[in-house]
């Protein structure tokens, strides 16, 4: 029981030009896409999407690229629509549309948690999780 | 605090994978809310899922009064 979600922004919203579809190049009204199961409630009027950012100076040197803080965006649900398959077996229960309008607000950059590291990331493979801990852990020098 | 300022304290939580599919298979196992992936350079675990539901409350709905 598998609920999709996409946060959509009306096709000539301010900041249009620099909404791209990175592997294409074509512009795109879509802002998020978020998967939840089913039971999940949907985004409501006045819901905001976080916006992620990095900042260089709390970069992990193990991890380059990733984002490092977070604050409320910018870009609040205004309305939604919700939309049920009408072939048997299909992949998603519902299919939730978040129209979204620019509403700026002053929010605090906040420093994310780290992320975690768990058998999860490998799959469920246990072994290759100890690997990667045997691999990562820094070796302490017994004297 | 107004409502917008509630929803920042939703909790998070971040899991770095080997690779996008995991992000899925995660969301599904713990029945969480997968808000995005990103690539983050690692060499191994190349991959972190963001993810919203560390609670058994909607964190959709703002709280009544």
């Amino acid at each position: 029981m598998r609920k999709y979600i996409i946060f959509q922004t009306s096709p000539s919203d301010e900041g249009w030009e620099s909404r791209k579809l990175a592997h294409t190049g074509f512009l795109t009204r879509i802002l998020a896409e978020h998967y939840a199961p089913a039971s999940r409630p949907s985004p409501k009027p006045g819901y905001r999407l976080r916006e992620y950012h990095r900042v260089s100076e709390s970069a992990d040197p193990d991890f380059p690229k990733e984002t490092t803080h977070s604050r409320i965006g910018d870009w609040e649900v205004s309305r939604v629509e919700e939309y049920a398959p009408t072939i048997p077996g299909s992949d998603y229960d519902i299919v939730v549309i978040c129209y979204c309008k620019l509403a700026p607000i002053e929010s605090v950059l906040e420093p994310l948690l780290k992320a975690e590291v768990t058998a999860d990331s490998f799959g469920g493979n246990e072994g290759e999780y100890e690997e990667y801990l045997k691999r990562t852990v820094p070796q302490v020098e017994v004297k | 605090m107004n409502e917008d300022e509630k929803e920042s304290e939703t909790p998070t939580s971040y899991h770095y994978v080997t690779d996008p599919e995991k992000c899925y298979k995660i969301q599904e196992k713990y029945g969480w809310e997968l808000l995005g992936y990103e690539e983050v350079g690692g060499d191994i675990l190349n991959v972190k899922c963001i993810y919203e539901g560390e609670t058994q409350f909607p964190s959709y709905f703002p709280e009544d009064d």
